[in-house]
């Protein structure tokens, strides 16, 4: 999921100032949660946070 | 079983990327004034810059810091060493340095940096990138380090590290360094034949190679000292039995009353 999250950085640093911040802003938390994971409903909740984050991003970037 | 999956497809997802160099960057540093804020937006900017190259992956700024945290040197402008500690801790194969420097009229600025790989190796000397001044000093800073990024070339960094060519040396020069070659067992006497083992048997076994003259030599000299120590053993039995003999014959009272008794 680190992989997932070094996508997403670099989605939001391809973005906007605000896609950074944001990206910046969620990432410590993200990063703490994943390394905590110990079950798979654990996994599977950072998985939907990251996800959603992605979507975001990808909002910001492609705004309709 | 449907969780479990899920966790090993995303593992195998971030798996995926590993095609791309990964790299981390050393702080940059600015050898000029600027306020902490101005700093701080041109060090995050700079990152934002790394992190847009697809053709790279930068680590997570959780994991930065944490490399960061660790490196406890500030010798990175001159070390590789430095810079190869910082990939290392950070599991990336490169590291960068790159500092923003101005000239003394405040009319150029110039952004330098360098890449190192994982093995300490220098992949990317130091480059400069040296632009006119037209705005404020943080914004040309930063048009300078977005030069100095495309100078550097990161998109053509290998995926991989290659083991650094060796240049074959001549077979004198293998024979003049012993040490590389594993240990030989020493060779070692053959063991000696029982006494009442026929000579029959030992001339059916296989014929064993001749020992060494050393051994040989070493061989004589313990029979000697064998013979000397044996000589020696019975001379002294000898000496004791005779004394022993001649006790009896002593006075009891200890004192030679006649004549045959002094002659002994």
């Amino acid at each position: 999921m680190s992989g997932d999250l070094q996508e997403l950085q670099q989605t939001a640093a391809a973005g906007d100032a605000a896609a950074w911040t944001l990206f910046e802003r969620a990432e410590p938390r993200l990063s703490e949660a994943i390394a905590a994971a110990a079950t798979g409903v654990e996994c599977e909740a950072v998985e939907s946070e990251i996800q959603q984050l992605a979507a975001t991003l990808t909002r910001t970037r492609h705004p309709q | 079983m449907r969780l479990f999956s899920l966790c090993v497809t995303l593992a195998a997802l971030g798996a995926t990327a590993q095609g791309k160099p990964t790299l981390i960057d050393h702080p940059v540093e600015v050898k000029f004034a600027l306020t902490e804020a101005q700093l701080t937006a041109l060090q995050d900017g700079f990152r934002q810059l790394l992190a847009k190259s697809s053709a790279i992956r930068l680590p997570t700024r959780t994991n930065w810091k944490a490399a960061m945290a660790a490196l406890k040197r500030q010798d990175c402008d001159l070390r590789n060493e430095c810079l190869q500690q910082l990939a290392t801790t950070a599991g990336t194969l490169y590291a960068l340095y790159a500092f923003v420097e101005r000239n003394a009229a405040g009319t150029e600025l110039t952004a330098a940096g360098r890449v190192v790989n994982q093995d300490g190796v220098q992949v990317r000397p130091l480059t400069q990138v040296t632009i006119k001044r037209k705005g404020s000093f943080d914004e040309a800073a930063r048009e300078a380090l977005r030069l100095l990024v495309a100078q550097l070339e990161l998109d053509k960094l290998s995926p991989v590290l290659t083991p650094p060519a060796v240049e074959p040396k001549p077979a004198s020069v293998v024979v003049e360094q012993p040490t590389l070659a594993p240990p030989l067992p020493l060779p070692l006497p053959p063991p000696p034949l029982p006494p009442n083992e026929p000579a029959a048997v030992a001339s059916a076994t296989a014929p064993s190679p001749p020992p060494p003259a050393g051994v040989s030599a070493l061989r004589v000299v313990a029979y000697v000292t064998g013979a000397t120590a044996l000589a020696a053993a019975a001379l002294t039995v000898g000496f004791g039995a005779t004394a022993a003999s001649e006790r009896a014959r002593l006075p009891t009272a200890g004192l030679l009353l006649d004549d045959s008794q002094v002659r002994l």
